[in-house]
């Protein structure tokens, strides 16, 4: 905005706008703390009439002197103004006219501002302390001509100043003066905004007023008046502010322009002239902030402020103990007090002490053979003056580490080179590689020496044998069983691996010559090299394990066996059959008759039978053979079922030689050994029993009929279900049928007759007591006593009318008694032979829990820690021990210390 | 000691021995929102495992092995092998243990050994009665009662010792002092002794089942059996039931605390002659005089084994601790091995039967000529069978009969004096109470059957108290309030006239107040009736004054 003006003014009345500019600068200098707004507000503080005031003088003239005179004018003026401030009319003509002189001074001062900034600023300082004389006046004629708004306390102030200006010294005063400062500096800042909203005015409305004020100034001057008018109608009030200032002498009150930068008055500046140290101690309290002090909350809700910060500090200072005190409570046990001190064995008369320097017979000897040897660690005990490297100079050195360090660049390089061309994969680049390496060589005159190198190996090879087992380590390997060790059995093997790699290179030569053989002819072209061996070995000399004569035998019977064999093969291979050696296994058998097994006779009937089934294995093998040698599919089909026939044939005719065979047999073990079939029977009915008993046979058939039966029942039940408990019966039915039956009994040899005897006298003995049906009858009470049960509890007549013609009421009443258990819940609903007492003991129950105990949350958990008794008797000592381990321990009169801060 | 957070990775052997049955093996039990609970669950199955790693590892401490007698050749049979050739074989102490005591007189005897098995009691049938060191061969006791005696047992220790007489049952010292004549026990004709309850069992031919407690003195219960006379009579080691055979084939289980048999089997079709039921509790054995010998598993009432048809009816069964057979009958003693195994092949037959190897032949026997065995007892912690017969008792050497490996802290065979007395006092401190025999002993201390099986939650015992209050508040215990009845009528009156005159309990007060409410009620209504009183009428006062009372 300022630029704004300035420009204009430039064009209009350049002057004024210099001095407004002038003005404004110096305002903005004064003011330390302002903001955007204030900084183009050209009047602050009510520099309103400031301006007027130094326009004019500036307009007369640029002395001071001058308006010395004229503020002391203006002063008298104002007082004068003041008195006449009441006068209605006439007051605003006086003031329009003024007004319109402090336009155009404003605009001079502009002017001049933009001309000389430095030249206005060192003025400033003159002239501002000349126009303070002036504002005062233009001031109070405003706020005289405004007074209608005016606070009284400020207009007795200000009267005040004006008549007390000489005895204002003393302190009373200058506080008092402090109070209305504030209230003035609030009057500054209204003031401020005032100026701005009349400079805003002053800048929008500029164009039309630089361009009407030369037609009519009156107008212009009317409406700023009157805008004047309203925005000072505001803040009058605060206007008051700079009124302390006044004439110069000691007496005056510190104003504005003697700290000029922030125009306040502060109370430090005052305290300089105060000399009781005792106030100006008090006073520096308020020193710091100017602003003053809030009111103090309640005492209730600040209470509670402190409460919640100290309970937030509280907080965190127990936080810090959770841990510790979380690791306790869960601690299983714990003894007091926690963190017992280690106590050490202390050394004592009769503890042996420890020398540190008396080194063991062992230590010193391992040391002296170690030293011996050389194997101490030199470098360790060497100083550093020992060293080579501390013996050279340093030239030596430093040519030593550049040396160092070319070779290791270039082997580096090697390294990176090689390692590149280890990457290539191309077989051309290789081949041609491999010829160069191959062309070096033959131009070195190196020829085929790899080649020599291997025959040379595989003659050691062939003369050491030294990658075969009887090396004495294979052996010694082979005899401590160590060969059953993964590690060393792969050793081995890579041992004689090695071996045969090396022979492999003599066989490939020799390949031409093994070429020819195939087959058969293998084995027999060994029996030739066996022969040319033994020739050989004859050769060598008499004496030696393989000349001896049981070697030799066993020698010629191995041959001997061997050309059997391949006369064998080869015939099979001729004739494409196998020999029949039926004869041979006979002979051996009769032969281990013999010989072999001189312990054991075996008799010819076994012979026999074994024989014979060796026959008939044979038989079978045979008849596979031929099956599978026809070629016809169906033919082959036809003759495998005929032999499975025949198979069952013959089992089924083995089973029954078993059955034959069971006959003769002692029948009082018959009847035990058949119990189990019989016991099944016995629980059905005792009479079965008892027939069973005599004929193990007879129930052997019974079973058999009744598991026809029971198939029969299957395809039946397949075909229609309802008749199976018709089926049932009948197999019942069977089984009683089959038990009178006569003709059983009468097939029966004699044993079984006795038998049947000996029970029938059992069964006269126990006749009168028919204890089974007893029991099953037993059962049944009980079961019924113990079931729920349903009583009619209706009394005939009850609630009827009487006579005749009367219905019978068909309603009942029917109490339902719940009993112990119901009949199909019973435990012993499927057992036989037992009745189980199900009626609650009531002198146990107190010996239970009437429901789950408080930590465990149901019935398993609760029964799950009872499994594990503590006592001594079914534990170990130690986990008796371990599992009555009281929580807490300590000893009676331990003193157990707060638990101690971990963390500090 | 080890810390308790090692964890056990890998099962020890044998460590099966020691687990712990546990009938719910879902996870379920784990399932908790509960997180303490949680951790103490599993801090619990930690425990456990520790605990029976433990037991586990104390196995090596019973070096102990016991084993058969086992035959060369499968042609030879161990039961050929006679007992003249084992005490000939054996070494110089055990041939000494095979005692053989001729005593023509006074036969039949009765003998029973104590828990260590280190003193034997003998009772003649014509009142011979000895209690005796056998080992050492030192008699302590021997009296001559001129009277028959059927039974006799050792009491807590050999300190003492009750016979069953002709009439009473009789309590010796150890010198042979009588202390007690038992005159509540008449007739009995078997003795047993529950050692943990310190209960002395006795019944017989009044068929009276009676327990005394003999630290007390005290007849903790008689029951009637209602079966006619007691034909055999043992103890179940386990859960100290007691098995009683009757002449109808039935065995009766037993408890002090119940007037009824807690289970019935029939186990023979005539009179039960003999029972006997191994350590484990788990068997049981019976012998009728129907020639049959059946083998139950009492753990869910099941027959193992029936044999109908023995030679002769089999008159005495035992059991060992290492769960051999022994049977009875006549002059014969026949002993199999593994006859308390399932299945057919543990079956005990007679004879080699014909070589099969998958039959029990038996594993050893022996005869007493022209003589009767009256009773049996395996000699515990040693490889004896005690049999008391006609003509005095024998101790027959059966190897591999007993256990090899004894607790001392339970039952010490060498055990001094002074460790008698300890162990004495210790298990009277220990002792059970006689209403504690249960057919489960594992029952005990569990949640009750009828309860729930989960922990009632606040809410729930809230509602279940409240709801109580609730009524009692409420008055719905008491007769209502009727303005209507005549003061006569009322049925708050009438309920006052029935209870008790002198007793005034809470819900008589409540019935008074009641009452008087209803009268008031009643008389403000009659004046309304009469209109001495409008019907909105409101005694100000009364009500101001109402809250008082």
């Amino acid at each position: 905005m300022a630029k704004k003006s300035k420009s204009k003014s430039r064009s209009k009345s350049s002057k004024r706008a210099l001095n407004a500019l002038e003005i404004a600068e110096r305002e903005l200098e004064g003011s330390a703390s302002d903001d955007n707004n204030e900084t183009y507000n050209p009047r602050r503080n009510g520099t309103v009439v400031n301006l007027l005031k130094k326009s004019e003088r500036r307009g007369n003239n640029y002395s001071d002197d001058e308006s010395d005179i004229a503020s002391d004018d203006s002063f008298e003026d104002e007082e004068l103004d003041s008195d006449e401030a009441f006068g209605p009319g006439d007051d605003v003509d006086l003031l329009g006219s003024k007004l319109s002189q402090t336009a155009r001074d404003k605009k001079k001062l502009g002017k001049l501002g933009s001309t000389d900034e430095i030249d206005v600023d060192n003025l400033s300082d003159d002239g501002y302390t000349s126009i303070e004389e002036g504002e005062l006046m233009s001031l109070s004629e405003i706020w005289d001509m405004d007074s209608k708004r005016t606070p009284a306390p400020a207009a007795s102030v200000v009267s005040k100043q004006s008549n007390t200006e000489e005895e204002s010294d003393d302190e009373g005063d200058e506080i008092k003066f402090q109070d209305s400062d504030i209230e003035s500096s609030e009057g500054e800042s209204g003031s401020e905004e005032s100026s701005s909203e009349e400079s805003d005015a002053d800048s929008e409305s500029e164009d039309p007023f630089d361009e009407i004020s030369d037609n009519d100034e009156d107008v212009e001057l009317k409406t700023i008046t009157s805008n004047l008018m309203k925005d000072t109608a505001k803040f009058t009030s605060k206007r008051l502010a700079t009124y302390g200032t006044g004439e110069e002498n000691e007496y005056i009150l510190p104003s504005v322009q003697e700290n000029e930068g922030t125009q306040k008055l502060s109370l430090s500046d005052m305290m300089n002239i105060v000399d009781d140290k005792q106030i100006t101690r008090k006073a520096t309290l308020i020193q710091g902030q100017n602003e003053a002090t809030a009111i103090p909350l309640p005492q209730r809700i600040q209470q509670r402020n402190e409460r919640k910060a100290a309970y937030e500090i509280s907080k965190d200072e127990v936080n810090r103990w959770s841990d510790a005190v979380k690791q306790n409570r869960r601690a299983e046990h714990l003894s007091f007090p926690l963190n017992q001190k280690v106590e050490h064995q202390e050394a004592s008369v009769f503890t042996i002490p420890v020398n540190e320097n008396t080194a063991s017979a062992l230590q010193d000897k391992v040391n002296a053979v170690l030293e011996e040897s050389n194997l101490m660690d030199p470098e360790k005990n060497t100083t550093f003056e020992d060293l080579d490297t501390a013996k050279m100079t340093p030239e030596e050195m430093k040519k030593r580490t550049v040396e160092m360090r070319l070779m290791r660049e270039l082997m580096f390089r090697e390294e990176r080179k090689a390692r590149r061309i280890k990457k290539i994969k191309s077989k051309a680049y290789h081949r041609i590689k491999k010829k160069e390496i191959q062309r070096n060589r033959e131009l070195a005159g190196v020829s085929d020496e790899s080649d020599t190198d291997l025959d040379i190996a595989r003659a050691k090879e062939r003369m050491t044998l030294k990658h075969k087992t009887n090396s004495k380590w294979a052996k010694d390997m082979t005899k401590h069983g160590m060969t059953n060790d993964a590690e060393t059995r792969e050793e081995m093997e890579e041992m004689l691996r090695q071996g045969e790699r090396l022979k492999a290179k003599i066989q490939d030569r020799n390949s031409d010559e093994e070429d020819e053989r195939k087959g058969l002819s293998d084995i027999e072209a060994e029996e030739v090299d066996d022969t040319k061996d033994a020739n050989m070995k004859d050769r060598l000399g008499k004496t030696g394990v393989m000349n001896m004569a049981f070697m030799k035998n066993a020698e010629a019977r191995e041959r001997e066996a061997n050309l059997q064999n391949i006369s064998n093969l080869r015939a099979f291979e001729n004739g494409g059959e196998l020999l029949d050696s039926d004869e041979e296994p006979e002979k051996e058998a009769l032969d281990e008759n013999v010989q072999l097994n001189k312990g054991r006779r075996i008799y010819a009937p076994i012979n026999l039978v074994t024989k014979k089934e060796a026959k008939e294995a044979d038989k079978i093998l045979k008849a596979e053979v031929s099956i599978d040698n026809s070629t016809n599919l169906a033919n082959r089909l036809m003759k495998k079922s005929s032999k499975i026939n025949n198979q069952d044939k013959k089992s089924d005719e083995n089973d029954d030689s078993e059955g034959k065979s069971k006959e003769p047999e002692n029948p009082w073990l018959v009847g035990s050994d058949d119990e189990d079939i019989s016991s099944k029977n016995i629980k059905r009915s005792t009479k079965v029993s008892v027939i069973d008993k005599d004929s193990s046979k007879e129930a052997k058939r019974t079973q058999k009929i009744d598991k026809k039966l029971a198939k029969q029942n299957k395809k039946n039940s397949k075909e229609s279900n309802n008749d199976d408990g018709d089926i049932l019966l009948d197999s019942e039915s069977g089984n009683k049928l089959n038990i009178v039956d006569p003709y059983g009994g009468s097939d029966e040899d004699l044993g079984d007759g006795f038998a049947f005897k000996q029970q029938d006298v059992i069964a006269d003995a126990f006749a009168g007591d028919n204890v089974v049906a007893e029991f099953v009858n037993e059962k049944k009470r009980v079961a019924e006593d113990d079931d729920d049960k349903e009583e009619d509890v209706t009394l005939p007549g009850w609630g009827d009318w009487a006579g005749s013609g009367t219905q019978q009421r068909k309603k009942r009443f029917i109490k339902k008694v719940k009993g112990v258990v119901q009949k199909d819940k019973r435990k012993d609903k499927r057992l036989q032979n037992v009745i189980i007492n199900e009626k609650v003991n009531k002198k146990n129950i107190k010996y239970q829990s009437s429901a789950v105990p408080f930590p465990f949350e149901n019935k398993e958990q609760y029964e799950r820690s009872l499994r594990m008794p503590l006592g001594q008797q079914w534990t170990s000592r130690k986990s008796h021990q371990n599992l009555i381990k009281p929580r807490i321990m300590t000893k009676p009169g331990e003193v157990i210390d707060p638990l101690k801060a971990p963390f500090k | 000691m080890s810390t308790p957070h090692k964890r056990i990775t890998k099962a020890r052997d044998g460590q099966e021995k020691y687990e712990r049955p546990n009938k719910n093996n879902s996870k379920e039990y784990k399932k908790s929102r509960d997180k303490k609970l949680k951790a103490n669950l599993k801090r619990m199955d930690r425990e456990y495992a520790q605990t029976i790693s433990n037991a586990a590892a104390t196995d090596y401490l019973l070096p102990e092995s016991s084993g058969y007698m086992e035959t060369e050749e499968e042609m030879e049979k161990t039961f050929r092998v006679k007992q003249r050739e084992i005490v000939k074989d054996v070494d110089v102490s055990t041939a000494n243990k095979a005692l053989d005591l001729k005593l023509n007189e006074f036969g039949p005897y009765y003998i029973n050994y104590n828990r260590t098995g280190t003193h034997l009691l003998m009772a003649g049938r014509k009142g011979h009665v000895a209690a005796m060191d056998w080992r050492k061969g030192e008699l302590r006791a021997e009296l001559f009662l001129n009277e028959t005696c059927h039974a006799a047992t050792f009491l807590q220790n050999e300190q003492f010792f009750a016979v069953a007489q002709k009439k009473y049952t009789f309590i010796y010292d150890h010198e042979g002092v009588e202390l007690h004549r038992l005159k509540q026990h008449v007739d009995a004709r078997h003795l047993e002794f529950l050692p943990y309850h310190y209960l002395l069992a006795t019944a017989g031919e009044s068929g009276w089942l009676k327990y005394q407690d003999v630290s007390t003195g005290t007849l903790v219960s008689e029951t009637k059996t209602k079966l006619g006379a007691t034909t055999a009579m043992t103890q179940n080691p386990w859960n100290a039931v007691m098995h009683l055979g009757h002449s109808n084939g039935t065995v009766t289980l037993w408890s002090p605390s119940m007037p009824d048999p807690l289970a019935r089997l029939l186990s023979a079709r005539g009179p039960i002659n003999s029972i006997a039921i191994d350590r484990s509790g788990y068997y049981m054995a019976t012998t009728g005089k129907d020639k049959s010998l059946k083998i139950w598993d009492i753990r869910n009432f099941q027959e193992l084994h029936t044999v109908e048809n023995l030679p002769t009816p089999g008159t005495n069964v035992s059991i060992s601790d290492t769960g051999v057979l022994a049977v009875s009958r006549g002059p014969h003693v026949t002993l199999w091995k593994d006859a308390l195994r399932r299945g057919k092949a543990a079956r005990p037959c007679f004879g080699s039967m014909g070589g099969n190897p998958n039959r029990n032949t038996p594993y050893m026997t022996h005869m007493f000529p022209s003589n009767e065995i009256n009773n049996m007892k395996f000699v515990p912690f040693e490889d004896l069978l005690g049999i008391g017969h006609e003509k005095g008792m024998t101790n027959l050497i059966i190897p591999g009969a007993g256990e090899a490996n004894y607790d001392a802290l339970e039952v010490n065979p060498y055990e001094t004096a002074k460790q008698r007395q300890e162990q004495e006092v210790r298990s009277l401190l220990d002792k059970l109470p006689a209403d504690t025999i249960t057919l489960d002993p594992n029952t005990l201390g569990t949640v009750d059957k009828t309860a729930s099986t989960t922990r009632l939650s606040a809410k729930d015992l809230a509602t279940i108290t409240i709801g109580a209050e609730k009524t009692k508040k409420e008055n719905m215990d008491i007769p209502s309030v009727k303005v209507d009845v005549k003061g006569k009528n009322s049925g708050l009156r009438s309920f006052l006239r029935k209870k008790t005159q002198n007793v005034v309990d809470e819900r008589k007060v409540r019935v008074q107040k009641q009452l008087e409410k209803e009268k008031t009620l009643r008389q403000r209504k009659t004046k309304i009736h009469n209109n001495e009183i409008s019907e909105d009428h409101k005694d100000l006062v009364d009500e101001a004054l109402g809250r008082f009372s």
